[in-house]
């Protein structure tokens, strides 16, 4: 990223590139997705309108400006409503299974969600994932493991669903 | 478990998530920060002059207008009740009142013994 500031078209990219999974990650702290998409918007119009310094390394900034963000908005009580609209679309518009990914994602462990948001929704490697958040590889790996078991308890009953109709067809 | 691992990440990535609305991205006018220098310019100025015109009249209120004063200084537009007041109390300073010309009339040259008159015809 170099010692510069971001132009608008590189912000633009970055808003692309990066602003679906955070609001994701920003989902983990508001709840509220309509309130994580102004968090992450702000965010994106500071960097914009060049209130931040020249940036080392994007990714990891953003994920860090979200969260702090996230927290005052959390901490001010701006909008944080009930979870009424998922931030993640199931591609068979299993609206139920979303909503319980976003809640399982919000019991994570903060560090843990990061990592597995990067990894799964940001397509990010783990060793990017570990650089972003200033963490040894073999962290970020435990990190991510640790995340998806959870995950996976806790989503059993969705996943199941799938297998078993496909074992359906199967036979 | 491995295998079981993969699986489970494809399955969370069936959950797409939504796509943020649209960012504007505004970019600034190059010219930008020298309008508003301009205009901060602009309003101070204005405001230091409305405050120095306001600042003047203010003080001229204050202050009795210059032919006002000249007016007090005159004996005969001294009023009524301080003429007689005087007259009752000081009966000399207003003899010595009425002997002082007042410097807004001038003096009478049509008098037969005027020094004005006299000089005049020197």
């Amino acid at each position: 990223m170099g010692d510069k500031r971001l132009s608008a078209e590189e912000v633009s990219e970055l808003y692309e590139r990066h602003g679906p999974a955070l609001v994701v990650y920003a989902c983990g702290y508001v709840v509220n997705t309509a309130c994580a998409e102004d968090v992450v918007h702000g965010v994106f119009q500071r960097l914009l309108a060049g209130h931040v310094g020249p940036l080392e390394y994007a990714t990891g900034y953003l994920y860090r400006a979200v969260r702090n963000a996230a927290l005052n908005a959390r901490r001010n009580g701006t909008r944080d409503a009930s979870l009424d609209e998922p931030c993640f679309v199931h591609r068979e518009g299993n609206r139920e299974a979303a909503l319980a990914l976003q809640r399982a994602l919000s019991e994570l462990p903060e560090e843990q969600r990061a990592v597995v948001v990067m990894r799964i929704w940001d397509g990010l490697t783990l060793q990017e994932a570990a650089e972003a958040t200033g963490v040894p590889l073999n962290t970020a790996a435990s990190r991510y493991r640790y995340a998806i078991e959870k995950l996976r308890e806790r989503l059993q009953p969705y996943e199941l669903k799938p297998r078993e109709k496909e074992r359906d067809e199967e036979r | 478990m491995k295998n079981d691992s993969a699986q489970f990440e494809d399955f969370l990535r069936e959950f797409e998530p939504k796509r943020p609305r649209v960012l504007k991205f505004e970019a600034e006018h190059p010219m930008g920060y020298w309008r508003r220098l301009l205009a901060a310019a602009v309003l101070l100025i204005a405001c230091g002059v409305s405050s120095r015109l306001v600042w003047t009249a203010h003080s001229n209120e204050h202050q009795p207008p210059a032919h006002a004063i000249e007016a007090d200084s005159t004996p005969t537009q001294r009023s009524i009740i301080l003429w007689t007041r005087m007259a009752l109390h000081d009966p000399e300073r207003l003899d010595k009142e009425f002997s002082v010309p007042p410097r807004s009339v001038l003096p009478r040259f049509d008098r037969p013994h005027s020094t004005l008159r006299i000089l005049a015809k020197e």
